[in-house]
């Protein structure tokens, strides 16, 4: 369960842009999975039910605004906000 | 047992070919319903706390999507009952899901960000402490104002290049616009450029370019779009 350097990147065909580095790319990321994409609603709903969102967030988040330095000072995604 | 969802797609132009693994190294399938498919994995127990590396998984699978099918990805963490449920959901909002891909097919997502240069573009912290409220409160309309002239510059020639595009001012002192745009494949480089040249003609901030990502910011319905 870490939340440092060792996670897999991504391989597939899509190329990060190369100027922005990897904290910058790690919001953006959480930015997107976290609060964007199709969300199941309604009687079957069942997504992310025991997922606590805003602690995961949290966690990847803390890790990365502490390494993104000057070009970003400190960046916090809404999700963490709305929490 | 669950069912963890990654991606609706359509069948067009061809049976979903699955590579790699989903999470927990879950052999990824696919379930169907006339005109569209979701590509979902087994899934035990749940998602309490997921890394860092979870969601490199859930993205990967989506990319690899992205490369042969429109694709509209799911949020992380969606996780259903069993493939009935799968099923009722591509029929139950089967034309939510069309309309979708349609509207994200030959496209892909770049993330923009301006950030600003020097410590002098933000808002004076001080105020809040030995300013009187109302120079606090000019201060934060300010920050206001000079975030919102920053985005007229660089979000109009941007929106021009692509097919949709939203954008947040201020989402934290430091961050004046967070931008996202839906471009066509073939204007990513344009794209880039464009971003490139505004980074360079605007000496107050530092403009980036992410992606290109699956299209999780459009994969909603945009207001009034049924």
């Amino acid at each position: 369960m870490s939340t440092s350097t060792s996670a897999a990147r991504p391989s597939g065909h899509v190329r990060r842009s190369a100027r922005p580095d990897r904290d910058v790319t790690l919001l953006e990321l959480l930015d997107r999975l976290l609060q964007g994409g199709v969300v199941i609603q309604g009687d079957i709903t069942l997504a992310a039910a025991d997922i606590d969102l805003v602690d995961v967030s949290l966690r990847l988040v803390i890790g990365a605004v502490d390494r993104v330095g000057r070009d970003l000072r400190g960046p916090v995604p809404a999700a963490v906000e709305a929490g | 047992m669950m069912v963890y969802v990654y991606a609706i797609t359509d069948d067009a132009p061809g049976p979903v070919a699955l590579e790699g693994e989903g999470l927990g190294g879950q052999e990824l399938r696919v379930v169907s319903s006339p005109g569209l498919a979701a590509v979902v994995s087994d899934h035990r127990g749940g998602l309490r706390s997921p890394s860092e590396s979870d969601l490199w998984t859930h993205e990967r699978v989506v990319e690899r999507l992205m490369a042969d099918h429109a694709v509209l990805p799911m949020r992380f963490g969606s996780l259903l009952e069993t493939d009935a449920a799968v099923r009722e959901l591509l029929r139950t909002r089967g034309v939510e899901l069309t309309t979708g891909l349609r509207r994200v097919a030959g496209a892909i997502e770049l993330g923009v960000r301006a950030a600003w240069r020097s410590a002098g573009e933000e808002p004076e912290r001080a105020r809040e402490d030995r300013g009187s409220g109302s120079d606090y409160l000019l201060g934060l309309l300010d920050q206001r104002q000079r975030a919102r002239s920053l985005a007229e510059r660089i979000d109009p020639p941007l929106a021009r290049l692509a097919r949709a595009s939203r954008y947040q001012l201020l989402l934290t002192d430091h961050l004046p616009l967070s931008g996202a745009y839906l471009v066509d494949i073939e204007r990513l480089d344009a794209f880039r450029v464009e971003v490139a040249e505004l980074d360079e003609q605007i000496s107050q901030a530092e403009i980036m370019c992410t992606g290109p990502w699956p299209p999780y910011s459009f994969a909603a319905a945009p207001p009034g779009d049924g």
